[in-house]
Parts: structure tokens; C-alpha cells; sequence
């Protein structure tokens, strides 16, 4: 569904992705892991749109999108959950998700997806008259997840879902993903820094360094590679042969 | 590092104009707008200092130049000599950027711009409300007004504002300035004591105002104070410097040259279009050049540089 | 007591036009984080298209103001097109820096334009109803002041409906709050800014109309009320264009309250140094609820 060929990203003079390839099938989980500064993000909000390779290919469902504005890569699909979830602050939690369904095609069904919605995440229906910079680190995240979600996307793309969120409520947002995943063929890619996170979620992984793919596969064979041993669980796991 | 170039050009340079008007014998006209010129090339130097440098874009110098061509032409019509009476204005007028100075400089961009703009506009207000008319100094000194000292005068301050400003460069506090421009909150997380550095560049840049409102002073003679205080003070010196170059020594130079002597030779041709034709060039600098023409030049020298030593950028 | 009443219905009066001034400054600068400071310039603009309107197809001053709010409108996309769009890319830092100096260099061309197409006279549009005066509760008020008082009541409230309760108007406030994050949930933000620079300088037309029927317009007599309208905003708090209602009736009072104490001439100043006590002692603005988190 998602294909990303050979994609190179400078920030002015300063290369961030030397020639990034991946791709996102139907209804997968897919992660980028890897270490800060490694090019996730960067990956992310290229096919977000928000960053325009100066080579390379990103294709949609059969669309080159990498030329494309977001808010025509939102219309084709794809949604991106930023890092630091980047609310809408000054606006009401009822208007952050309206905005959500900006799109023409998401427009339309706005009632019927917000219904659903609450249903998914009680806590927003409740507060929706409520001011979203007044909301706890969790409910923004909710909220951005939930936003994303009104548009109607075939891929969601999250960054950094667990930065500053306790345990419980990071294992929640999971598992609302990963039903999300199995019951409406929602395809995912997530980039995450807990990597036994990422990997548990996830159908395959790719792990990244200094902008550029260095290794990838299924995501259970992944966490259990030197490489991820190594870099996030210490050099002693890797001896202890846990 | 002591650039030995630029003090010999500069250098030449004065001795250029020094010469200038005992070899060729100028016209009155001409004098005038080679005084302009000084003027301008002082007041331009004069925002360098705040707003090419630390990029404070203090819009109400006119503040400071008005103060002090006030005073002095007030001392100077009680019979203070000129050269007393200007140095009191110059004083006055650095005194004002202390007073306005620790209030508004805590201000960030647009409001430390739009509340310079407004204290200046305020001064013009209250100054021409309550001396409404020009002040005429005796007719003694009309009389005996001759170009050379008021043309000299004006050249000596144009030469020492940009001896201040390459000083400053090459200083630790051109340093500090630059990185404040830069990056506020990055210099000011390396240490740098801000505020303090916002005070002296504004005291700088008021002495600099100061001496040019002096000069001005001794060179109309007859003055409306209101006048003293209009927006195109604060604004001519911002655009030279734009033009020129922001944060460079020649840089306010070129753009005032181009600002009194290239203008007027444009109205010659022009006629009433030549300030249009400006105003489209100044925002064209402003959008594509956005160094200035100095600071293009600067930037051209380095890719240059780059390309020879194969270190050109990576990207096409 | 009936100073008081004069106080209050010239403060209101004058304060709503202030309010309009000032909205659409803020519709740029708030929204966008531009700083148009050729905003008096386009008033005055408008004032021009007013009167020539009025001048040579004998069009009522208020029957000219859709003509007048659509010419300006799309000078304002053009404004945007042309100039705004090109800083984009740039932090905004360096976008304030250079809007200011971009729409600086913009006064210097339009203003001189004006000058050369219809000389530096000072103008007004004199109708049969211009020196009409209306006397309510014992106070006499201009026939023009309050016609332009109720435009400007009228714009203003539509202008905050527009935001509030339109999907564009939610496009604009999400724009304002998070340009990026607008654009990942589908919002054209360039043709949001596109459309809230050209309503911004539609309104600037508007004030233009009122001005050149209450007051006289001319090329180079912008700038006092780009003052005004940068008071109004940092009275109201940076992104708030809601709240540059009240502000501009607050700097209205104020206004005539000291008018009538001090006269006239010093009417400026008065609001100039309260803006300056404003910025240095509160200068997230009068009605600004603080930072909020996130």
C-alpha cells in the first residue's frame, strides 16, 4: 500500500536520510526503531508531506505522493499523528476533532465517525466542550490519535506515541491500535523509541541509524537480533543470551 | 583579527573625500547631499549597531537623532559654541536610550519595533505641539554659514561611526551582538549576560544617532523641531542598512550612498517614480537578497571558497 | 453626568472603528505572524477607491462598500501571493523581521503611487448627510461616526461568527494555533492564509470607507492608524483576534475620556504611551488568559 524507494531528506545543508526504502502493506504494523536522531521522524514527515525529499519515491495505493501538500496526502489516506501531539490548544476538544475532518470525504461522514469515536475514547466525549491545552498528557494524545482518526485514514502514521505518558496509559493507546488494526484493516506505522514496545506491537520493523535502514524483518525475529540487543537492552543481555 | 584591507580602503577613502572639495570646487547642491550623505551613513551605522547586528529592529532613532539636534540647537542659540553644545546633545540623547532603553529592550521583535516606532512618534507629537515653530538662529550665523567646516564636520562623524562599528566587529562584544541576533535564546544559555549587551549596543547606537543629530543641527541651522522627529529618520537608515547589508561595515555605507546620491539622480531621470522604483527594489533586496548587497557578495565569496577547496555543499 | 455620557458614546463610537482597524491587522498578524505594517496604507486605499467612487459614478459611500471590501479583498490575496507567501519557509523570527520589512518597503511604493496618481492632497467624501448631527440622551453625535460605528459593530460580529461557527473559520483558529498541525489534518493552509490576508485587508477597505467619510484620507496618512491598530492588538494579547473587540472600545474610552481632559491635539500620544505601559508591564495583553499548555 505504502511504498517509500530510495528517499534522500537534507534540513538545508545537513542530510538527514540517505536513501530510505520501506514499505507498509494492507492492514499491517509496521515500526520504525531506532536510536535519537536516526531519521524516524524525519521518515515519518516526509510521507506526511511536511518534508520534501530531494530524491526518491513515495507512493500511495498506485499515487506518487512525495510532490504532494499534506492536505492532499490526508485526502488519499494517510494521517499522521505528530510527535508531541500538536493539538489545536486554544480549541475545544469537540473543535480539534472537527478539524480532523477537514477533508471533503471525511466531512460527510463527521457525525457517524465521532459517535464512534467517543465510543473508542469515553474520556473525549465527556470533556469535549473542554479546552484541549487544559487536557493531561494522555488525553492529548487521545485527542491527537482521535483527530487523526476523523479523517478517515487507510494508513496512520505515529510518532513517538509514549514520549511522557505513563505505562497504563501507554498500554491502552496500544491496545486501541491494535484493535483498531485487526477490526477496521487499519494499516499502521509507528515510530517509537521503546523498542519492546514498538516490536511487540508490530507485525515487521525496520531499525534505522544515522538516516539509513541498517537492518529489517519480521518484528518477533527483530527483538531477538544482536543488533536491538545491543543498542537498547545493553551489552549484558546480549552475553546473558537473554 | 585585525582586517589590514578594510582599514586601508577605509582609510583611502576618507582621504578621497577629504581632498575631494579642495581640488574640485563643488557646487553648492552637491555639498548639500554629500553632508546628507554623511548624515545618513552615520544614522545607518547607527541602526547597525542594534538592529544589523543583534537584529533588535529599534524603528524610533529618530528619537535619538531628534533629542539631540533639539538640544544642541537650543545651546547653541543661547551661545554655547557648537562644538560644546553637540557633544551636550550627543549626551542627552544617550542618556534617552537608557531611560526608554531598560523598559522596552526586555520586549521581544514585533514589540520591541512597534514600541520603538510608537515612543518615537510620541516624541514627534508632544515636540510639535508645544514648539510648533522653526527656530531661527541669529542672523549672525546665517550669514556666515560656509560649506567646508559643516562638510568636514559631518565627514569626520561619518569616519569615526564606521571606526566604531569595525571596532565593534572585531570585538568581543561584536561577538556577543551577532550571536544575540542569531540565536537569542541560544546565546543567552552560552552565558551571555543579554540585557546588558542590549543596553550597551542601544547606548551605541544612540551616541551614534546623537552625533549624526549634531551634525545635522550644525548643517540646517534653522530647525523645526517637530521635524527632527519624523518616521524618515528612523526608516531611511533601516533601509540603507537593509540594502547594504545588515551587521556590515560597508554594507550602511553603499546603501546610504545609494540611498541620497543614487535617489537623487533617479529623480533627475525619473521624476516623481523614483521612490517607487525604490520601494520595489528595497523589498526585492529584502526578499531574494535577503544579506544585503554586501552580504551577498560575502556569501558569493564563500561559495566560492567552497567549490575551490571541493567542499561544495551536497545539495544540488 | 453628561460628560460622562459624551465620554462613553464618543469612546464607543471611536472604539469600534478602532476594533475594526485593528481585527484585520490581527487577521494577518495573529493568523499568519506577519506584521503587515502597510495596513494604513491599504485603509487609506480603500478611502481612495471610496471616494473615487463616489467622485466620478456618484456611488453612495456606503452603496460603494462591497465594491470598495472586494477590490481590497483581492489586493490581499495579492498581498499574500506576491509577497507573504514567499517567507513561508522561514522560522518566525525571521518572518516577523521580514514581513515588517517587506510591507515597509510596500509603504514606501503604494504611498508614492498614491501620491503621484492623486497628489498629496488631503481628501474627504462630502455627502448631503456629512454634517448631520444626531442628538441622543442630551449628547450630539456625528450622523457618519455612528453610521460607521454600526458597520463597524456589524463586521465585527460577522467576523467572529465566521470563525466561531464556520469550517473555514475553524481552518483559520487551527492555522493560527499550529500551522503544521493544520496542514496534517487536511487544511490547505495557504489558501486558509490566502483568504484571511484578503478578508484582513477587505476590512482595512471598510475602515477606509468610514474614515474617509468621518475623518479625511491621505497617501501618507496610514501610518497613525497602523498605530492604532498595533495598540489595539497588543491590547487584546498576541492571538487573540476575538478579544480586539473589547480592546478597541477599551482604547476608544480611553481615548475620549482623555480628550476631554487634556484636548486634542496630545489624542495620539495618549494612546501611544498607553500602549508603551501595556507592552512593558503586561506584554502578553490586557485579556490574554495566560499561556496554555500544549
Amino acid at each position: 500500500m505504502l511504498e517509500v524507494k530510495e528517499i534522500q531528506v537534507f534540513y538545508g545543508d545537513l542530510q538527514a536520510l540517505w536513501g530510505i526504502t520501506l514499505e507498509v502493506k494492507q492492514r499491517e504494523i509496521v515500526s520504525l526503531v531506532g536510536s535519537n536522531g536516526s531519521g524516524k521522524s524525519t521518515t515519518l514527515r516526509t510521507i506526511a508531506g511536511l518534508q520534501k525529499p530531494s530524491s526518491g519515491a513515495v507512493q500511495f495505493k498506485g499515487t506518487r505522493t512525495e510532490k504532494l501538500p499534506p492536505h492532499e496526502i490526508v485526502e488519499l489516506g494517510i494521517c499522521l499523528v505528530p510527535e508531541g501531539r500538536r493539538i489545536f490548544p486554544h480549541m475545544s476538544i469537540l473543535e480539534n476533532l472537527d478539524v480532523g475532518a477537514y477533508t471533503i470525504k471525511a466531512r460527510d461522514q463527521r457525525d457517524k465517525t465521532l459517535l464512534w469515536l467517543y465510543e473508542l475514547f469515553p474520556i473525549l466525549a465527556k470533556r469535549n466542550r473542554q479546552l484541549a491545552g487544559t487536557l493531561s498528557g494522555g488525553e492529548q494524545q487521545m485527542l491527537a490519535i482521535g483527530r487523526a482518526l476523523m479523517s478517515k485514514p487507510d494508513l496512520l502514521l505515529i510518532d513517538e506515541m509514549s514520549l511522557g505518558l505513563s505505562p497504563l496509559v501507554v498500554k491502552e493507546l496500544s491496545r486501541v491500535i491494535r484493535d483498531l488494526n485487526e477490526t477496521t484493516a487499519l494499516a499502521v506505522l509507528l515510530v517509537e523509541q521503546n523498542v519492546r514496545l514498538a516490536l511487540n506491537l508490530s507485525d515487521r520493523g525496520y531499525i534505522l541509524e544515522n538516516g539509513r535502514v541498517v537492518d529489517q524483518g519480521n518484528a518477533k525475529e527483530l527483538s531477538q537480533s544482536d543488533r536491538i540487543k545491543k543498542a537498547y537492552l545493553g551489552a549484558e543481555a546480549v552475553k546473558a543470551g537473554s | 583579527m585585525v582586517d589590514w584591507k578594510k582599514w586601508i580602503l577605509g582609510g583611502l577613502l576618507s582621504i578621497g573625500f577629504i581632498i575631494l572639495p579642495l581640488v574640485f570646487h563643488l557646487h553648492s547642491s552637491i555639498m548639500n547631499l554629500l553632508i546628507l550623505m554623511f548624515v545618513y551613513i552615520t544614522l545607518a551605522q547607527s541602526f547597525n549597531v542594534i538592529g544589523g547586528m543583534a537584529l533588535q529592529f529599534h524603528m524610533g532613532i529618530a528619537a535619538f537623532f531628534g533629542t539631540s539636534a533639539f538640544v544642541t540647537h537650543v545651546l547653541w542659540q543661547q551661545g554655547i559654541p557648537i562644538y560644546l553644545a553637540f557633544l551636550a546633545g550627543t549626551l542627552a540623547s544617550m542618556v534617552l536610550s537608557v531611560v526608554i532603553g531598560l523598559p522596552t529592550l526586555r520586549l521581544k521583535g514585533m514589540f520591541f519595533a512597534i514600541g520603538t516606532i510608537a515612543l518615537a512618534e510620541t516624541m514627534r507629537i508632544v515636540v510639535s505641539n508645544v514648539w510648533p515653530l522653526t527656530i531661527y538662529m541669529p542672523v549672525s550665523v546665517s550669514a556666515n554659514f560656509t560649506f567646508p567646516p559643516r562638510y568636514y564636520f559631518a565627514l569626520m562623524i561619518a569616519v569615526f561611526a564606521c571606526v566604531v562599528i569595525a571596532a565593534i566587529k572585531q570585538s568581543k562584544l561584536g561577538l556577543a551582538l551577532v550571536s544575540l541576533g542569531d540565536d537569542q535564546d541560544a546565546a543567552q544559555v552560552s552565558g551571555i549576560n543579554l540585557f546588558k549587551y542590549k543596553i550597551i549596543a542601544l547606548v551605541i547606537s544612540s551616541m551614534l544617532a546623537g552625533l549624526a543629530g549634531g551634525v545635522y543641527c550644525y548643517f540646517r541651522v534653522n530647525i523645526n523641531p517637530g521635524y527632527l522627529f519624523v518616521p524618515l529618520w528612523s526608516f531611511e537608515p533601516i533601509v540603507a542598512t537593509a540594502i547594504g547589508g545588515m551587521g556590515t561595515l560597508v554594507g550602511p555605507i553603499i546603501g546610504s550612498f545609494i540611498l541620497v546620491i543614487l535617489s537623487d539622480i533617479f529623480a533627475l531621470v525619473l521624476g516623481e517614480a523614483h521612490l517607487i522604483i525604490f520601494g520595489i527594489l528595497f523589498i526585492l533586496v529584502v526578499l531574494y537578497y535577503p544579506y544585503g548587497i554586501i552580504g551577498s557578495f560575502y556569501k558569493i565569496q564563500i561559495l566560492f571558497s567552497r567549490i575551490a577547496t571541493g567542499r561544495a555543499s551536497a545539495k544540488k | 453626568m453628561e460628560a460622562v455620557i459624551q465620554i462613553l458614546a464618543y469612546g464607543i463610537m471611536v472604539g469600534s472603528l478602532y476594533a475594526l482597524i485593528g481585527m484585520g491587522f490581527s487577521l494577518i498578524f495573529s493568523v499568519m505572524k506577519y506584521v503587515n505594517i502597510a495596513q494604513g496604507t491599504f485603509i487609506m486605499f480603500g478611502g481612495y477607491a471610496c471616494f473615487f467612487l463616489f467622485g466620478y459614478l456618484k456611488i453612495d459611500p456606503y452603496l460603494s462598500i462591497p465594491p470598495v471590501m472586494v477590490i481590497m479583498f483581492f489586493m490581499g490575496a495579492a498581498l499574500y501571493k506576491l509577497l507573504f507567501s514567499r517567507l513561508s519557509d522561514l522560522p518566525v523570527g525571521l518572518r516577523l523581521n521580514s514581513s515588517m520589512l517587506i510591507t515597509f518597503g510596500l509603504i514606501w511604493v503604494l504611498d508614492n503611487t498614491a501620491t503621484l496618481l492623486w497628489t498629496s492632497d488631503v481628501r474627504s467624501v462630502t455627502t448631503s448627510y456629512t454634517g448631520k448631527v444626531i442628538t441622543l440622551a442630551g449628547v450630539r453625535l456625528g450622523f457618519t461616526g455612528i453610521a460607521g460605528m454600526f458597520l463597524a459593530l456589524i463586521f465585527v460580529m460577522a467576523l467572529h461568527l465566521l470563525l466561531t461557527k464556520t469550517y473555514f473559520g475553524k481552518a483559520v483558529r487551527a492555522a493560527t494555533d499550529d500551522a503544521e498541525a493544520a496542514a496534517i489534518s487536511g487544511i490547505n493552509v495557504h489558501r486558509t492564509f490566502l483568504i484571511s490576508c484578503g478578508i484582513g485587508i477587505a476590512l482595512a477597505g471598510l475602515a477606509g470607507v468610514v474614515i474617509a467619510t468621518t475623518y479625511s484620507i491621505s497617501p501618507s496618512g496610514g501610518l497613525p492608524w497602523l498605530l492604532i491598530a498595533m495598540v489595539v492588538v497588543v491590547l487584546a494579547g498576541e492571538g487573540n483576534v476575538s478579544w480586539v473587540f473589547p480592546a478597541g472600545l477599551l482604547l476608544g474610552l480611553i481615548e475620549a475620556a482623555s480628550v476631554f481632559f487634556v484636548g486634542a491635539s496630545y489624542r495620539e500620544a495618549v494612546s501611544l504611551l498607553l500602549f508603551i505601559t501595556v507592552l512593558v508591564f503586561k506584554p502578553e495583553g490586557l485579556f490574554a488568559k495566560g499561556s496554555i499548555v500544549g
